[in-house]
């Protein structure tokens, strides 16, 4: 594995930690972070959010990482694997520019 | 001198609203019509508005007989319908709904996110109420908003809503 690779997969992890917390702080959930599967769907079956939670965790989430999120791709939203990778490619689109 | 041509531009929205204006977009109606007049307005973004209080408003007969008191859900109320109308401004001028019945869509309280009360409101007050539009996602709209005596800050917070028919 690659020192590249390595990182990529250590920053992938700190990203679902982080919002693992926002999720369970901004919602209050009573749940720890292993509990919750990267791949549930946010809405419906799943964590079952509504969308009263999904503007909560939205905004937690650019407080979090000072970033203005699309709420019109609803893709972004399946879950936190999906809001991970949206995060994870944000993050490329900055370092490009800067 | 040649006469001009006359302007093809839109007209502005209003900026300003009177208490019938806003009785006109509101499904509310005294006493529970909140929002005496709007004094800024930018359409879908952003408003400011007042509310009057007087001694002998029905709200505030039995809070408190001794000492009248606006209540402080009321002072949530009035900002939310602040926004409502912020928000009924931008809608206007579009078509009203077939599957509504005609009737344009409201927006309901969903959930009061945080809000904090700083000083009392008394009969004699005016309020100046603020309402700026934030994030949406789907039907569900984040609102911060706030509520002044003079330059004294009365609450402030923030408030989500949604498009109900």
């Amino acid at each position: 594995m690659t020192s590249q690779m390595k990182l990529a997969i250590e920053r992938r992890s700190e990203l679902t930690a982080k919002v693992k917390n926002i999720l369970i702080d901004r919602l209050s959930l009573k749940a720890e972070p292993n509990e919750i599967t990267e791949d549930a769907p946010l809405f419906g079956m799943g964590l079952a959010l509504d969308s009263i939670d999904a503007l909560v965790l939205i905004v937690g989430i650019e407080d979090e990482f000072d970033i203005s999120l699309n709420t019109t791709d609803h893709q972004i939203y399946r879950s936190i694997n999906t809001l991970v990778d949206h995060l994870i490619g944000t993050e490329a689109a900055k370092a490009t520019h800067v | 001198m040649p006469s001009a041509a006359p302007s093809a531009r839109a007209v502005p929205a209003k900026q300003t609203l009177s208490h019938r204006e806003i009785a006109e977009l509101m499904p509310h109606s005294v006493p529970f019509l909140l929002v005496d007049r709007v004094i800024e307005l930018e359409p879908g973004r952003r408003g400011k508005g007042i509310k009057n209080i007087t001694v002998d408003d029905p709200l505030l007969l039995g809070h408190f007989p001794e000492q009248p008191v606006m209540p402080g859900v009321l002072i949530v109320e009035a900002c939310g319908q602040l926004a409502a109308v912020v928000c009924a401004a931008e809608r206007a001028h579009q078509p009203k709904l077939e599957s509504s019945g005609g009737r344009r869509p409201l927006e309901i309280l969903a959930m009061i996110e945080r809000f904090k009360f700083l000083r009392i409101v008394t009969p004699g007050d005016q309020l100046i109420l603020e309402a700026v539009i934030g994030k949406q996602f789907q039907n569900m709209t984040r609102i911060e908003v706030s509520a002044r005596v003079g330059r004294n800050l009365i609450a402030e917070g923030t408030l989500l809503a949604t498009r109900g028919s």
